[in-house]
């Protein structure tokens, strides 16, 4: 969803903007209200030109913001990378140079992100196959390669292919995520996506916590089966950080429930209200 | 040059957004119940929540005991906030939709008297602020409708951040006895920062405590 940026004087300064064509220039910018509050979005160049270049009427458009775009992966200003089998371009160092208000909800991974999640490949991971994107960009010039860039914006990690097949998708932690899954979409919800994030934070739960995979399965169906936890554990992350209070709670025989609402009593201390203003 | 038109002029554009947004305050006041009409002073996070201040939460969750002014404070907080729509990002005349949780039940009610749920339940969803008076008078109902039916208004507005206004004299720690553990975990993101307490005598009681 296109927002309002701003852009910094240090912009029209900077030797690594300077070096561009004005096309690619005035695309990086146009590119700052295409990506979300994240400073990510789908790279896809037909929708990158219907966003950033709509009333463009060369013919060759789509072409030259391809090569925008290449030129600005070439000097670093953006990451073409991929999460789940989906391009996606980000700008580089982003909250350095956008200080978002009333930020909407991240949609999409940073390429710091996903680098750390590619780690542990998942089976989209393989499925299609990278656009054109991750190929070495045709157009850059040889100068550009070299240099100093002292102005340069991105420094930062920049795209990165997923991680090669080393560790094949692992039975437990598929079996946990998929009951996991079941369980959510037999309450009602939608079925949830199993992401990387879930398979690590399985892995993690499985691997580093030491929980069996029966214990953990187990530990769905109890937190499924109470009224409370039911709410909670949405995801193998919450699982995680809560299957010791599961546990405990399990053992003592569920949760014992509280004493029903009443009316806000008069002359609470602070401390009272304190405590009271959390929604539990 | 003959004078310019209204259009290029940047005051007179101004004043046509400023003639708006007397317009939208002065209707919304009139829907104001006449009890709640008088302009009081308000908590200073209830003001900062109407005048949108950068730092201010989306919504916002009034509590305290019964008779200290939480839905005068809503209703004057709401007016203000029709007010302040009319600042830098101008989108139209607010839709403001407010209801007593008990009225708003009814009204969804699948046979509701002459009714059209499905309709009210898109305008509770859409509606630029959702002002829901006494959140904690609804009866739970057995089978958990009235706490389905507000966690898909909250649900909605909530993705859609969408603002909320809410009073309530049950404390946020104990609402999900009636409002749900889903709709709990909802509320305790949408009023994230946006928790007011109000205290002080029962006002009906008319100072006789």
């Amino acid at each position: 969803m296109a927002r309002i940026r701003s852009i910094k004087p240090e912009f029209f300064t900077s030797l690594t903007i300077a070096e561009l064509p004005l096309s690619a220039r005035l695309t990086f910018i146009g590119l700052w209200t295409y990506v979300d509050d994240n400073g990510v979005g789908p790279a896809d160049a037909r929708l990158i030109r219907a966003a950033i270049w709509p009333l463009e009427e060369a013919p060759d458009i789509l072409q030259r913001t391809r090569e925008d775009l290449q030129r600005l992966h070439a000097a670093r200003l953006i990451a073409l990378y991929e999460v789940s089998g989906r391009p996606l371009v980000a700008v580089n160092s982003w909250s350095e140079h956008q200080k978002v208000s009333h930020p909407r909800k991240n949609r999409f991974m940073r390429p710091e992100e996903a680098a750390e999640l590619a780690k542990y490949p998942t089976p989209e991971d393989f499925q299609s196959p990278p656009e054109d994107y991750q190929s070495p960009p045709e157009t850059l010039r040889p100068e550009q390669g070299a240099g100093s860039r002292e102005q340069g914006a991105g420094n930062r990690g920049d795209a990165e292919p997923p991680a090669s097949a080393d560790d094949p998708p692992r039975a437990d932690v598929e079996r946990v995520c998929r009951h996991l899954a079941d369980v959510l979409e037999k309450s009602g919800s939608k079925r949830p996506m199993i992401t990387a994030k879930w398979r690590n934070d399985t892995r993690l739960l499985l691997d580093r916590d030491g929980v069996t995979t029966e214990q953990a399965l187990a530990a769905i169906d109890w937190a499924h089966a109470d009224s409370f936890w039911t709410a909670h554990i949405l995801s193998p992350g919450k699982l995680r950080a809560k299957y010791e209070t599961l546990r405990r709670q399990a053992m003592n025989g569920g949760r014992k429930h509280a004493a029903g609402p009443q009316t806000t009593e008069r002359n609470l201390t602070d401390e009272e209200i304190e405590d009271a203003s959390h929604f539990a | 040059m003959p004078p310019t038109s209204p259009d290029e002029n940047p005051r007179s554009s101004g004043s046509w957004r400023e003639e708006r947004r007397h317009e939208a305050v002065a209707a919304f006041a009139a829907r104001i119940p006449a009890l709640y009409a008088e302009e009081i002073q308000l908590h200073d996070d209830v003001v900062s929540w109407a005048d949108r201040a950068a730092e201010a939460p989306t919504s916002l969750f009034v509590w305290g005991p019964i008779g200290v002014g939480k839905t005068h404070a809503a209703w004057q907080a709401a007016r203000r906030w029709v007010g302040a729509q009319f600042a830098d990002a101008y989108r139209g005349t607010p839709v403001v939709q407010t209801w007593r949780s008990t009225a708003l039940f009814d009204a969804l009610r699948p046979d509701s008297e002459g009714g059209t749920p499905k309709k009210l339940m898109r305008e509770l969803q859409t509606a630029d602020l959702l002002l829901i008076d006494d959140l904690a008078a609804a009866r739970v109902s057995p089978s958990g409708w009235t706490q389905e039916r507000l966690y898909e208004i909250f649900d909605e507005r909530y993705i859609n951040r969408r603002p909320v206004l809410v009073t309530s004299d049950v404390k946020p720690n104990q609402i999900s006895h009636i409002v749900g553990e889903r709709v709990t975990s909802r509320a305790a993101e949408i009023f994230r920062g946006g928790v007011v307490h109000l205290a002080g005598r029962d006002r009906r009681q008319g100072g006789a405590s």
